[in-house]
C-alpha cells in the first residue's frame, strides 16, 4: 500500500512542480481497488496536454507494476470524487480540500434507511 | 446492425426508462455495459473477432476483461482520433465503470443526479466509440 501511495505522490508532486496552479486528491477505495485522484482545475485537467499525456504514461505504468490495482483521474465534472482524502498536493488548508460548495451536494432519501448514502456524494458527511 | 451493437442501443434504452421510473440504482449498469457491448462490435468490425477478444484478454490481461476491452479501445481511439481523445475516453469510460461497481456492490444508494449523468456519458462515449 505505501510503495503504490508513495508512487502516486512522487508524480503528484513532479506535477505540482511542474505545473504550479494543479492540485490533487486522493483517496484509496478498498472496495474496487481503485486510488480515485481529483485534479484541480478542470481547465488543466482537460486542456493541458503536457499534463494529459504524462497523466496517461503514469497510468499505463502504475497499473502495468500493481496488477490488480487502478487509478481513476477525475475532475469537478465527473462522476466519481474525493471525499476523504489519504493525502492531497498543493493545497495548503483541510477546508481548501473539502470545499462548502461540494457540502451541498449531499443528496440524503431520509426515506430510506439513514446508512444508506449516495454514490460520488456521499462521504462528505462523514468526513464533517 | 450487429446483435451485440442492437444490445448496446437497447441496454441505453432500458437505462433512460429506468431512469424515468425513478429506478436510480439500476441505472448505470445497463449505461455501462452498452459502452462495452459496443466496443466489443468495434472490434469484432476491425478484425478482432470474439475469440480473438477472449484470448487477447486472458494472454494480456489475466482474464480482466473489461480492463482489456477498454485499453484496447483506448488504443483505437488514440490511433484514430489522437492521443488526447484516447486518454479523455479512458478517463470516462473508468469514471463510469467505477460508478457502475458503486451501484452494483456497494451498500450506498444512486442519485437521481448520478445516474442522469451517468447515461449521458454513455451516450458520449458511444459516439467515440462508433467514430473508430
Amino acid at each position: 500500500m505505501d510503495k503504490r501511495i508513495e508512487s502516486i505522490k512522487d508524480f503528484l508532486q513532479s506535477i505540482h512542480n511542474k505545473f504550479s496552479l494543479m492540485k490533487f486528491k486522493c483517496e484509496y477505495d478498498s472496495i474496487n481497488h481503485t486510488y480515485i485522484i481529483e485534479v484541480h482545475p478542470q481547465e488543466e485537467f482537460t486542456a493541458n496536454n503536457d499534463y494529459i499525456s504524462l497523466e496517461s504514461d503514469f497510468w499505463d505504468k502504475f497499473e502495468n507494476e500493481h496488477q490488480g490495482y487502478y487509478l481513476l483521474f477525475v475532475t469537478k465534472d465527473s462522476l466519481n470524487h474525493v471525499s476523504i482524502p489519504a493525502f492531497s498536493i498543493g493545497y495548503e488548508e483541510i477546508n481548501e480540500i473539502i470545499q462548502p460548495a461540494q457540502m451541498s451536494k449531499f443528496e440524503f432519501n431520509f426515506s430510506l434507511a439513514s446508512e444508506h448514502i449516495y454514490a460520488g456524494e456521499n462521504n462528505y458527511a462523514l468526513a464533517a | 446492425m450487429s446483435a451485440l451493437s442492437d444490445k448496446s442501443n437497447l441496454n441505453i434504452s432500458a437505462a433512460e426508462l429506468l431512469y424515468k421510473e425513478n429506478h436510480y440504482d439500476s441505472v448505470c449498469h445497463p449505461a455501462y455495459y452498452a459502452c462495452l457491448q459496443l466496443i466489443k462490435h468495434t472490434l469484432c468490425k476491425n478484425g478482432i473477432s470474439l475469440e480473438q477478444q477472449a484470448i487477447e484478454a486472458s494472454s494480456s490481461y489475466r482474464g480482466n476483461t473489461h480492463q482489456y476491452l477498454i485499453e484496447k479501445m483506448k488504443l483505437m481511439v488514440n490511433n484514430k482520433r489522437g492521443t488526447n481523445d484516447g486518454n479523455d475516453f479512458r478517463r470516462k469510460i473508468r469514471d463510469l465503470k467505477l460508478t457502475r461497481e458503486d451501484s452494483d456492490y456497494k451498500d450506498i444508494r444512486i442519485s437521481s443526479d448520478t445516474s442522469r449523468k451517468s447515461i449521458n456519458l454513455a451516450k458520449e462515449l458511444q459516439l467515440v466509440i462508433q467514430s473508430v
